[in-house]
């Protein structure tokens, strides 16, 4: 049920480093969870999917990552975007 | 192109959680995270644990999707309470707890309880600051609770087995519980106990007066 907010935060985050590095278009994020989180991959890339509807991201691929390993107890984190630079159309600051 | 980021998703939640833990560190308050299903026992828990403790010294945070019944509850044993109503959402996060704490007099405490929504999946994906995690679970639950939601179960460092004054009527393994919960989170300590009779309480009380202390 919190995925909403982890996409909410997802997108927020994105968009920061999307502005910081002038893309005009995200086309991918790739995210990194912990073998323990307990976040229902689906549920959240549909979440994603409802929230990410400017042009900027819209239709953006979520690859969700698994990391293998017993002793992380609680770690996600965004581990790439990938995009496309465009200077004359950079993303505004506020949606 | 492609960007690395390497930031954490709740890096907000995350930062908020830092600057509670920084506030009541300076005050020399304890926070602790009470998380569990709904009817587990967490608001009779702390009603039970008031009466052994000093309620002027404690504050309590009382997270509910809606209503103040449990918040009036614990206010009935002397404690100064907040009461969170989340409106439907399934968790609290830090910023709630953020500005709970302006609703609490900090000075003369010692610790504040923070009772969760109860459920056992979102709430232990956020960190409020806390400096302690507990969770309760009722014998009724059953057995497989720590494998059925292991993040609840690895991410606190007390178990509270509520409720145990049912043992007779139950059907249930008790000791099966602790060593499922010990498989998921070695380092656990548990304690048994009823918050209906007080059996089992005096060493949870021993642990939270220590931690306190």
């Amino acid at each position: 049920m919190h995925e909403l907010t982890l996409a909410n935060n997802i997108l927020n985050i994105t968009r920061r480093v999307a502005q910081e590095n002038s893309l005009s278009r995200v086309t991918g994020i790739t995210i990194k969870l912990g073998i323990w989180s307990c976040v229902n991959e689906e549920s959240l890339k549909f979440a994603l999917h409802c929230i990410a509807n400017e042009p900027w991201i819209k239709g953006v691929n979520l690859k969700v990552e698994k990391i293998e390993q017993e002793d992380i107890i609680q770690e996600m984190y965004i581990e790439s975007i990938e995009g496309e630079k465009n200077e004359d159309k950079s993303i505004e600051a506020h949606s | 192109m492609k960007i690395k980021v390497l930031k954490p998703i709740l890096e907000a939640n995350e930062s908020i959680a830092d600057e509670v833990r920084e506030v009541l560190r300076e005050q020399g308050v304890k926070l602790v995270n009470i998380i569990g299903s709904p009817g587990s026992g967490k608001t009779s828990l702390l009603e039970k644990t008031l009466t052994y403790l000093s309620p002027e010294e404690i504050g309590i945070i009382e997270g509910d999707i809606s209503t103040t019944y449990d918040a009036e509850r614990v206010y009935c044993m002397g404690a100064e309470v907040v009461q969170i109503n989340t409106q439907g959402a399934c968790h609290l996060d830090a910023n709630m707890i953020k500005e709970s704490l302006q609703n609490l007099t900090l000075n003369n405490k010692k610790i504040i309880f923070i009772e969760n929504v109860g459920n056992l999946v979102c709430p232990a994906e956020f960190r409020l600051g806390e400096d302690l995690r507990i969770i309760v679970l009722s014998l009724t639950e059953g057995e497989h609770k720590p494998l059925k939601y292991p993040l609840s179960f690895k991410s606190s460092q007390v178990l509270i087995i509520n409720k145990i004054d049912l043992l007779p009527h139950l059907k249930v393994d008790m000791k099966g519980i602790i060593e499922e919960a010990k498989k998921i989170n070695p380092d656990l300590k548990v304690f048994p106990l009823s918050s209906l009779s007080g059996e089992g309480f005096s060493g949870w009380i021993e642990y939270i007066r220590r931690f306190i202390a």
